[in-house]
């Protein structure tokens, strides 16, 4: 059964979706990422000071890792139209991605060093945030030339446990990610990211270094639309 | 290269990943804009200092390399030495010379003119 507007005319729903790391490519392949702590420090670390923003991990090296996004994710209608409405173009709400503006993000991740480690046993959290164009800064929503640490632009906002501040994956790794499983981090999402080119991902840890290693193997988000006769239908 | 804005590190990677090739691309990362105004209005371009790139080694070698070869490709390069006219290898030395003095600078800045202005004599 379609589903149909409330003008009577069918609604299609649309998808596009943009690979960000492909472990087979042999332009980016697996991302390996050291946890900055490796002991709870990381359960509760939240945005507060410069160092947040681009951490050292405990065994060296880096605990995040700089992701340009192939294509532009942002979702809102910018003014954009094609001005007809044939053919899935639409004069009234821009875009069928600017229609409803959701995006989904998912990944292929590998925590720990081990197979079969058991529940939980091997887990990490996580941090993601994304840039934007035309801002006094590109991590943080302060609107001044001063930043405020404590306003990271996470993706979709929010400086907080269990948002793209801080949240946590368990698992396991095994076989190059052979034995991996997809992480939904986001599904159908409003205003996930805003007019941002890249993405970063910080390693926060919370167990020893070979529980709390990331392994990056595939990332993708998920572009959604809505089509129909015009905008509104 | 990495990418300081206000002493932050806000891009660690390739330019080819950033898509920088050239200064004036750091500029839309300068420009702030006011958008609520309609168009927006520009209200404040970021200074080098505030916004700046911090190149690799690696990276400084390879602008460097690119400028050596741009005059001595590497068959050139052994043409001359196996020629042995010792002008010739002079002025290719000197050549070199002078731009692995440039890459071995502190922080040299490779869209400057400064690696440009290094040519034969």
């Amino acid at each position: 059964m379609a589903i149909l507007s409330s003008s009577g005319l069918p609604i299609g729903f649309m998808q596009i979706p943009i690979p960000i790391v492909q472990r087979a490519s042999p332009n980016i392949g697996m991302i390996t990422l050291n946890p900055r702590y490796n002991n709870s420090t990381a359960h509760t670390k939240l945005f507060d000071s410069a160092g947040d923003y681009a951490p050292g991990a405990a065994a060296g090296g880096n605990a995040y890792i700089d992701l340009t996004l192939p294509m532009f994710p942002h979702h809102s209608t910018w003014y954009n139209k094609t001005h007809d409405t044939n053919n899935g173009r639409r004069t009234n709400a821009g875009t069928a991605i600017g229609d409803i503006s959701k995006v989904s993000l998912w990944a292929q991740l590998g925590v720990g060093d081990s197979p079969h480690p058991g529940e939980d046993y091997s887990y990490t959290h996580l941090a993601m945030l994304s840039n934007q164009a035309g801002a006094y800064h590109s991590f943080q929503t302060t609107n001044s030339p001063s930043p405020n640490y404590s306003e990271p632009r996470t993706l979709g906002g929010g400086n907080s446990l269990n948002t793209f501040a801080n949240f946590k994956v368990s698992g396991q790794y095994y076989a190059g990610g052979a034995y991996g499983g997809w992480y939904c981090l986001a599904n159908y999402s409003n205003g996930l990211f805003g007019s941002s080119d890249m993405i970063r991902i910080i390693n926060l840890g919370g167990n020893t270094d070979e529980r709390s290693r990331l392994r990056i193997i595939d990332f993708v988000y998920i572009l959604h639309g809505r089509l129909g006769s015009t905008g509104n239908s | 290269m990495k990418i300081i804005e206000y002493g932050l590190c806000i891009w660690n990677g390739t330019k080819e990943d950033k898509g920088i090739t050239a200064k004036d691309d750091l500029l839309k990362y300068k420009e702030v804009y006011d958008f609520t105004q309609d168009p927006p209005v520009l209200v404040y371009t970021k200074t080098d200092e505030e916004l700046y790139i911090e190149w690799e080694k690696s990276e400084i070698n390879q602008f460097a390399q690119e400028h050596i070869y741009k005059y001595y490709p590497v068959w050139k390069q052994s043409n001359i030495l196996r020629e042995g006219n010792e002008v010739e290898i002079l002025k290719m030395s000197s050549f070199i010379d002078a731009v692995r003095a440039w890459s071995n600078q502190e922080n040299p800045d490779p869209w400057d003119g400064s690696l440009e202005n290094i040519i034969i004599n």
